[in-house]
């Protein structure tokens, strides 16, 4: 996919990149990677306690594993797949590798904000079964909000905040910005991104436990 | 041990709304959203049953005798009444009862066994054991959704039996299989009717009942209208089914007649 983009948009948007089709390519490759990585849990995660409602029925065992493990396993890829490139990034951009110690935190936040999502979305499911092409039209509008494959800066200054709204704009940027060095990694965008993925969570994990009491009715 | 006092289970009947946000919304703004009528499943349950023995459960369809089990199990919460279950207890998975279709048999086997509390590692050495029993040595990584129904209740049976649980729940899957397993499940029920594990069996199958459990209960709209020797409650249970059914008759001649 990112050489599909760097094909199509490259030439228009490299001088946002220092003239560099490489570095555009990184930019589109590290917001592929977050939003696919979103998109993907979350649709499974929001399948996960449905799809084993004739298990539900048989045995009694802690829902919440359903969600979080389908998050979890995905999470897996994430860390053998994606951080060694975000690491090989780091090197080809010639960053130091004091700051690729930060990596973690914004992966880190990431996987808890699909495992809150994952949780909230898995309980409504049970309950609505329409949510799956609501929830699809969801996550493409925050695929297109989210600066995957053009730069921020060609976006209007009227709604531009529209885009710094998108929840994954914080994952996206610092990941960006530490990786690619394109700036020092901005501290107060690295702790948004830590409170969105802890809120995620809480409120994922709130929302399940106030709705268990209603799914064996409806599994 | 098992101890139910006055258990009461009630549950949501299906949605006319369907389980759907859109209609649900749309009824909301016409102001047609009613809140959804309750119905009662299991009523006043009393039921204690000391460990080792042998119980099984009798009545009509819809009688509610696998929602029973399934509070037993833990499953589904009484809306009132306290339930108690001491001991692991483990149910025979059935056709469509929680296998993924898609791993392969060794995995489910692990998987069930993980699930009901058992480790990886102590699954290992149980798997021969349970693909033996099942007599599927050769299915042993072909996916479940490609066994034969029969052949998935052998593994359920199997893998549930082999585990040594405290308490066996059996609902309706024994008659399943063919001559040779079932031949091969009575000897094991044999030896799971050792004195010390507590089993639990739903079951049509009357002269089973009559002459593998010491006690059983007839059920009946979500109550427990008898309780007592298996001999008894079966006999209970046929002349209730034979009073209704000369009631019907009679209530039949009676119409005739008075044409």
């Amino acid at each position: 996919m990112t050489v599909v983009y760097a094909a199509v948009f490259g030439r228009t948007f490299i001088p946002y990149y220092g003239g560099s089709l490489e570095r555009y390519a990184f930019a589109v490759f590290i917001g592929l990677t977050v939003i696919g990585f979103f998109s993907a849990t979350t649709s499974e995660a929001l399948m996960s306690v449905v799809a084993d409602g004739a298990l539900l029925n048989k045995l009694s065992v802690p829902k919440t594993a359903f969600p979080v493990a389908s998050v979890l396993a995905n999470s897996f890829q994430l860390g053998v797949g994606m951080l060694p490139v975000l690491i090989g990034i780091g090197i080809a951009s010639r960053v130091s590798p004091l700051q690729l110690l930060w990596l973690p935190l914004p992966l880190i936040a990431l996987v808890a904000f699909c495992c809150g999502a994952g949780l909230l979305l898995s309980a409504l499911y049970v309950f609505y079964r329409d949510i799956p092409s609501i929830w699809e039209l969801l996550t493409f509008f925050v695929w297109v909000t989210s600066a995957v494959f053009y730069p921020l800066a060609i976006v209007p200054k009227r709604i531009a905040h529209i885009v710094e709204f998108n929840p994954l704009f914080a994952f996206v940027t610092t990941l960006r910005e530490i990786a690619m060095g394109s700036a020092q990694p901005d501290v107060r965008l690295l702790g948004i991104g830590a409170l969105e993925g802890l809120g995620a969570l809480l409120v994922g994990i709130i929302v399940f436990r106030a709705a268990q009491p209603g799914f064996m009715d409806r599994l | 041990m098992i101890e139910l006092r006055g258990v009461t289970l009630d549950r949501r009947s299906p949605d006319v709304h369907g389980n759907d946000l859109k209609r649900r919304v749309f009824a909301a703004l016409r102001g047609n959203l009613r809140p959804l009528p309750l119905r009662r499943v299991l009523e006043d349950i009393n039921l204690s049953v000391p460990p080792g023995e042998k119980l099984g459960i009798i009545g009509p369809n819809g009688a509610g005798k696998s929602t029973l089990l399934k509070v037993i199990c833990g499953v589904l919460q009484p809306s009132a009444g306290s339930v108690a279950v001491s001991g692991r207890v483990a149910p025979v998975i059935e056709v469509g009862g929680g296998f993924d279709p898609e791993l392969p048999v060794v995995e489910n086997i692990l998987f069930f066994g993980v699930l009901l509390g058992f480790s990886r590692r102590d699954m290992l050495s149980r798997v021969a054991g349970v693909l033996e029993f099942a007599g599927l040595e050769e299915y042993r990584n072909t996916p479940v959704r490609a066994l034969s129904s029969g052949m998935v209740a052998r593994l359920g049976f199997a893998i549930a039996t082999d585990v040594d649980p405290d308490i066996l729940i059996v609902d309706e899957a024994l008659s399943v299989g063919d001559e040779k397993f079932r031949a091969k499940s009575q000897r094991r029920i044999d030896r799971m009717w050792s004195p010390d594990a507590t089993v639990l069996v739903v079951s049509h199958d009357l002269q089973f009942i009559r002459r593998s459990c010491r006690r059983a209960v007839v059920m009946e709209h979500g109550r427990i209208v008898f309780d007592g020797l298996a001999e008894e409650a079966v006999t209970s249970y046929v002349n209730a089914v034979d009073a209704r059914a000369s009631d019907v008759l009679a209530r039949g001649r009676a119409l005739l007649r008075s044409r």
